[in-house]
C-alpha cells in the first residue's frame, strides 16, 4: 500500500481548512455624536464593557460604539468617562487603562496604561491630568502629551472620585476593601497633599455647587456580611466643604441601613441628585437643594437604579438599570419635573453617563 | 530510507454490560472501574494505552481536547481547564480516579490542567448521566481514570524527559516492581513552564506584539500504587497521590498586568480490600482526600485560603447467582470538613448513599442493566436516581442497538452555600432526566467501527451565579436547561504486515438552551444557547505506524461559542492541527521511544475563553526510556 498517496490528500485538506479567514467587518459611520454616552461596565472578568450612544430624543443609535468603530473590545469594567479638549478619556477599571477616543468619530487615539485599578480622570491642563488608582491608594499624575504616568501622590484607602474646586484637586477615599472616612486635598501645582479632611464613612461621590462648595456623599458601611440591615450597619452621610478654608461647613446624617451613592448636580449647581437605598450599590433617585436644611425623605422617582446622570444641556435626569449584569441594561429618561419620558436599551451593566 | 510509522488511536465503542463481569477482572486491578463495569449502553471513548503513552508529557485537558468529544474550557496553557460534556456545566462531569470522585468540594468541578497523563494507565470518557453509579457531578457523564501497578514479575523502570516551546520541560519516572504476590508502582513528576508565548494583541491600541506575562506554572507530584494478593481469593491495594501546583494567573488580553497566583495541593489516598467469593466479590474501600487552594492578588491585597478534608468508606458487593445476571450493591458514607476564609466558620457535612445495580443477559441476545441510587446529604434531599438501559445484538455482534433512560442530580457545592457574600443555604439540588439511543456497527474483522448516539436531557433547578445589585455574585436555582444532540465516533484501519494505517473521526452536535427562567416566564433568555457551548466539535486523525516508527496528525474543529447570555457576542470557531512523529529503538533490555510533536501547526489564533490568549505553534520533544 502506498501510504504517501493517502496521507498527502489528508494533510492538504486539513491545511486548506485551516487557511480559511473571515472577512474584516466594514468601518461604521457614527454620524453626529451629539448626545449621551452611556457607560456600561459589562460583566466583571468578561471584558464586555461598552459605551452605548443615545441621542437626546431617546434614539438608541449604538449599543457598543467603541467596538463598532474600532473593531476591538473596550475592556473589562468601564468605570468613568471624561471629555476634554475634543477627546474622551474612558477609564476601564479592570483592564487597568484609559482609552482615548476622538469625540467626533469615536476613533481610538491612544491608551494610557500602568494603573492597578483606575477609577476617575481629572484633566488639569492640555498636558496634565490626575487619575485615581484604587488598589494603589494613589493619584497617578499623567502626561497627556506622552500618555504616560509620570508620578504619583499617596492618598487614603481606595481613592474614588476626584473634582477640581478653587484650584485644588479633591479626592474622596472610599475605603478600598476596608474603610476610610477622609477626603484628600491636593495642590495640582506642587502635586502634594495639602490636607486630609475627615468626613463620614466611605465617601463615594462629590459635586461642586454654584458657590464653589464641595459636597461629599458618604455611603456608610453595610457591615462585614455585606448584607446590611444588621447591627453593624452604619448609615451614610452628606458633608459640605469650603475648598478655600478646607473646613466642613455643614453635615447631614442618614439613618441606619440608608446608603446613598452616585451623587451628581444639575447645570445650575443648585440641585443635587443621588441614589438612595439599603444596598451600597443602587437605589431610588432623591433630590436635595443646596439650600435645604434637611435631607429629603421621599423619592424623586420610583424606580431603582444602578447609575445616575443629569444632562447639563436639557436638564433631563437619567437612571440606569443594570439588572443582572448578564443581559442588556436599560436607561430611563425623566424631565425636570420628574416625569418618566422614555427608556432605551443599552449595553451590559450601565452605570454612568457622559453628556456630549 | 523507508519511513514506517506506528499507529495509535483512541478506541471507540459502545460500552456494554459485560456478560461475565468476573472474567474481566485483572490480577492486579486495584479498583475495577465501577463506571465502566456497570455503564449502561452508552457511548464510551476509551483512549488506548499506546495513545496515552505518546501523550505522557501532557495534562489531561490536552489529551481530552483532541481525543474525545469533551469541550475543554481552558484559560490558557497552565491555567484552569475544565471539562464539559454535552454542553453541560463542568460540575456536571465527574472525574473519577481509582473509584474516588476528584471534583472539588468547593467548586464542584475538576481542573484537568492539574492531572498529568503520565500518572494514568486508563482514560475513558463515558457519555450520559451516571448519577446512579457515581452519585454527584455526573449528570452529563464521567471521565474515568485508573492508575495501576504492572502485572509483571520483576522490575521495570521508565524515565520521561520532555522539553517544549515557551520554557516548558517535564521530568518523570516510574518504577514498577513485581515480587511474588505483591506489585508496586512508584511514579514522580516535575513539570515547569514559563508559558511566555507571543501573540498579536488585537484588543489593544495598535495591536502590539505581546508576550504573555505572569503565566508560569509548576507541578510536583508523586504517586504510589501497591497491590498484594496473598491468595486467589483476596486482593488488597493502596493508591496514594500527592501533588502540589503553583500557577500564576495571566492578565486578560484587554488588561496590562496581573500579579495573581494560585497554589493548589492535594493528597488522595484509596485503600481497598477485594475478596472473591463464590460467584462474586466484595470490595471494601477507604478513601481520604485533602485539598488546599490558596489564591492571592498582591495588587489589591486579597488572599484566600480554602482547605477541605473528605473521608469516605464504601462497600460494594457483586454477586452473580445465575449465569444470566450480575447483581451489585454499594453502601457508602462520606464526611466533609472544610474551611475557607470566606466561609466565616468551619463547615462539616455528612453524606451517605445506597446503590443497587443489575446486569442481565436476556433471551434473543438482549442485555439489560438497571441501577438505582439514593443519597442522603445533611440539609438536602436529593431525589432517588435510576438508570435503565438495554442493548440488542443483531447479526452476531456486528450491529448492536442500545437505549437508555437515566435520572441524575447535583448537590450545591460548598461555595454555593457558604461563600460570604452570596452563599445561599436555600438552594435546591439540581435534577435531571436523560434518554439516549444509538448503535454500534463493526465489520467481522473489526477494522471498521461506527458508534452513533442521539440524546436529549433536561436539567431542572440549574444553579447559576449571577451578579446582584448588592455588588457581589450570588447563586440561585435559576432555570431549566435542555441539551440535545448527536454523537458520532468512527474508525477505519488497514493493516499490511507490520504496518498499520488508521483513520478516526469523532463529532458531536449540541443544542443546549434555556427552556425556562424562573420568576421570568417571558425572559428573552429562553431558547438561547448556553454560554461557551460550541454547537459542534469535530476531530479527525490519520495515523500510520510500524514496529519502529509512527506518525500521527489530528485536526480538531470547535464551533462558535456565545460569550454572553443573550447570544449577541461570540468567539470564532477554530481549527487546530497537531502532528507527531516518532520512533522506537531497543537495545537489550533498554527501550527508547522518541517523539517529536508540533501543536497548533497552522498557528491558528483562537480563544476558548473570551480574551484569554492562547499560544500559536509550539514544538515538543519527548524521550521515554524503559529498562526491563
Amino acid at each position: 500500500m502506498n501510504y504517501i498517496k493517502l496521507i498527502l490528500p489528508c494533510f492538504a485538506f486539513l491545511v486548506m481548512f485551516t487557511g480559511c479567514k473571515k472577512d474584516e467587518d466594514p468601518i461604521v459611520s457614527t454620524g453626529s455624536l451629539d448626545g449621551i454616552f452611556v457607560l456600561n461596565e459589562g460583566s466583571f472578568g468578561s471584558s464586555n464593557g461598552s459605551i452605548s450612544f443615545v441621542t437626546r430624543d431617546g434614539d438608541s443609535k449604538h449599543e457598543d460604539l467603541f467596538y463598532a468603530v474600532n473593531k476591538r473590545p473596550l475592556g473589562d469594567v468601564v468605570q468613568s468617562m471624561t471629555s476634554y479638549n475634543g477627546r474622551g478619556f474612558i477609564v476601564v477599571n479592570n483592564s487597568q487603562k484609559i482609552e482615548i477616543v476622538n469625540l467626533t468619530s469615536f476613533k481610538s487615539m491612544g491608551v494610557i496604561s500602568g494603573f492597578s485599578s483606575p477609577r476617575f480622570f481629572l484633566p488639569l491642563s492640555f498636558s496634565k491630568a490626575y487619575v485615581t488608582d484604587w488598589f494603589a491608594n494613589r493619584v497617578a499624575i499623567v502626561d497627556l502629551n506622552a500618555n504616560k504616568i509620570t508620578g504619583s501622590i499617596s492618598v487614603g484607602q481606595g481613592p474614588e472620585q476626584i473634582v477640581l474646586a478653587q484650584g485644588r484637586a479633591i479626592v474622596c477615599n472610599i475605603g478600598g476593601f476596608g474603610s476610610d472616612s477622609t477626603v484628600s486635598v491636593i495642590n495640582p501645582v506642587t502635586d502634594l497633599v495639602e490636607a486630609t479632611i475627615a468626613v463620614g464613612i466611605n465617601p463615594n461621590s462629590m459635586a461642586v455647587d454654584k458657590n464653589g462648595a464641595v459636597w461629599v456623599l458618604c455611603g456608610g458601611d453595610v457591615g462585614a456580611d455585606w448584607t446590611g440591615g444588621t447591627a453593624d450597619d452604619i448609615g451614610g452621610s452628606l458633608f459640605k466643604i469650603d475648598p478655600i478654608t478646607l473646613a466642613v461647613t455643614q453635615s447631614f446624617q442618614f439613618g441606619q441601613m440608608n446608603h446613598p451613592l452616585k451623587m451628581t448636580i444639575d447645570a445650575a449647581g443648585e440641585n443635587i441628585f443621588f441614589l438612595f437605598g439599603q444596598s451600597a450599590y443602587g437605589g431610588k433617585i432623591r433630590k436635595f437643594n443646596i439650600a435645604d436644611n434637611n435631607l429629603p425623605t421621599s423619592d424623586w422617582a420610583a424606580k431603582s437604579y444602578y447609575g445616575l446622570g443629569v444632562d447639563p444641556t436639557s436638564g433631563n435626569v437619567y437612571g440606569a438599570q443594570a439588572n443582572d449584569f448578564t443581559n442588556k441594561g436599560w436607561i430611563f429618561r425623566y424631565n425636570i419635573g420628574g416625569t418618566l419620558v422614555d427608556s432605551s436599551k443599552v449595553g451590559i451593566g450601565p452605570s454612568g453617563f457622559l453628556f456630549n | 530510507m523507508l519511513v514506517f510509522a506506528v499507529f495509535v488511536c483512541a478506541s471507540v465503542h459502545a460500552q456494554l454490560p459485560p456478560s461475565d463481569t468476573l472474567l474481566h477482572l485483572r490480577t492486579v486491578e486495584i479498583s475495577s472501574s465501577k463506571v465502566k463495569r456497570y455503564a449502561a449502553a452508552t457511548l464510551q471513548i476509551e483512549i488506548d494505552s499506546l495513545l496515552i503513552k505518546t501523550h505522557y508529557h501532557q495534562q489531561l485537558d490536552q489529551i481530552l481536547s483532541t481525543q474525545s468529544l469533551a469541550h475543554i474550557r481552558s484559560y490558557g496553557p497552565g491555567s484552569v481547564s475544565t471539562i464539559s460534556l454535552r454542553g453541560m456545566s463542568p460540575s456536571h462531569t465527574a472525574t473519577i480516579w481509582n473509584g474516588l470522585n476528584l471534583n472539588s468540594s468547593f467548586l464542584g468541578l475538576s481542573d484537568a490542567a492539574l492531572l498529568p497523563v503520565f500518572f494514568f494507565d486508563d482514560i475513558s470518557v463515558v457519555h450520559g448521566t451516571m448519577s446512579s453509579l457515581t452519585g454527584n457531578n455526573s449528570i452529563a457523564g464521567a471521565v474515568a481514570l485508573a492508575s495501576s501497578s504492572s502485572a509483571h514479575q520483576g522490575t521495570k523502570l521508565m524515565l520521561l524527559s520532555e522539553a517544549g516551546s515557551f520554557g516548558e520541560y517535564k521530568l518523570a519516572g516510574r518504577l514498577d516492581v513485581g515480587r511474588n504476590k505483591s506489585y508496586h508502582s512508584l511514579r514522580a513528576l516535575r513539570g515547569r513552564a514559563q508559558n511566555d508565548f507571543c501573540y498579536d494583541n488585537f484588543t489593544q491600541f495598535g495591536t502590539p506584539h505581546t508576550i504573555e506575562t505572569n503565566a508560569k506554572s509548576a507541578t510536583d507530584a508523586i504517586m504510589y500504587i501497591g497491590n498484594y494478593a496473598p491468595n486467589t481469593k483476596n486482593n488488597m491495594s493502596v493508591s496514594l497521590w500527592y501533588q502540589h501546583n503553583e500557577r500564576q494567573i495571566p492578565p486578560l488580553m484587554t488588561a496590562f498586568e496581573s500579579k495573581e497566583f494560585q497554589n493548589d495541593s492535594a493528597l488522595r489516598a484509596v485503600a481497598s480490600w477485594k475478596r472473591f467469593i463464590k460467584k462474586g466479590f466484595s470490595n471494601l474501600q477507604l478513601a481520604w482526600l485533602n485539598e488546599q487552594i490558596f489564591y492571592a492578588n498582591p495588587l489589591n491585597g486579597i488572599e484566600s485560603l480554602s482547605t477541605s478534608h473528605k473521608g469516605l468508606v464504601s462497600h460494594e458487593l457483586s454477586y452473580g447467582p445465575w449465569r444470566w445476571v450480575d447483581l451489585g450493591m454499594e453502601n457508602a458514607t462520606e464526611n466533609i470538613n472544610a474551611s475557607a476564609d470566606e466561609y466565616g466558620a468551619n463547615v462539616e457535612e455528612l453524606r451517605a448513599s445506597s446503590a443497587f445495580a443489575a446486569n442481565m443477559q436476556l433471551p434473543r441476545r438482549t442485555r439489560m442493566t438497571i441501577q438505582l441510587q439514593k443519597q442522603f446529604v445533611q440539609g438536602f434531599d436529593p431525589p432517588v436516581v435510576f438508570a435503565v438501559g438495554a442493548d440488542k445484538q443483531i447479526n452476531g455482534d456486528n450491529l448492536i442497538i442500545h437505549a437508555k433512560y437515566a435520572t441524575g442530580y447535583l448537590v450545591p457545592t460548598l461555595n454555593d452555600r457558604y461563600w460570604i457574600p452570596g452563599g445561599n443555604l436555600n438552594l435546591r439540588p439540581e435534577s435531571s432526566s436523560s434518554m439516549e439511543t444509538g448503535f454500534f456497527l463493526t465489520n467481522k474483522r473489526k477494522t471498521s467501527k461506527v458508534a452513533f448516539q442521539i440524546y436529549r436531557m433536561m436539567v431542572d433547578d440549574w444553579i447559576q451565579w449571577a451578579p446582584t445589585l448588592s455588588g457581589y455574585f450570588a447563586p440561585a436555582n435559576l432555570k431549566k436547561v435542555k441539551s440535545q444532540g448527536v454523537e458520532l465516533a468512527t474508525e477505519k484501519s488497514f493493516s499490511s504486515q507490520d504496518k498499520k494505517l488508521k483513520f478516526k473521526l469523532i463529532a458531536s452536535l449540541n443544542d443546549v438552551t434555556n427552556v425556562e427562567v424562573y420568576g421570568n416566564p417571558a425572559s428573552e433568555l429562553i431558547g438561547k444557547q448556553l454560554v461557551y457551548v460550541p454547537n459542534h466539535k469535530l476531530s479527525a486523525s490519520v495515523s500510520i505506524s510500524s514496529k519502529k516508527y509512527f506518525a500521527n496528525t489530528i485536526t480538531t474543529l470547535t464551533g462558535r461559542r456565545f460569550t454572553d447570555v443573550p447570544n449577541t457576542q461570540e468567539i470564532d470557531p477554530y481549527l487546530l492541527t497537531n502532528i507527531s512523529l516518532g520512533g522506537h529503538y531497543s537495545l537489550n533490555k533498554l527501550k527508547f521511544d522518541l517523539n517529536f510533536s508540533v501543536n497548533n501547526l497552522m498557528e491558528a489564533q483562537y480563544q476558548t475563553i473570551a480574551w484569554r490568549a492562547m499560544p500559536g505553534r509550539s514544538f515538543h520533544i519527548t524521550l521515554l526510556s524503559t529498562i526491563n
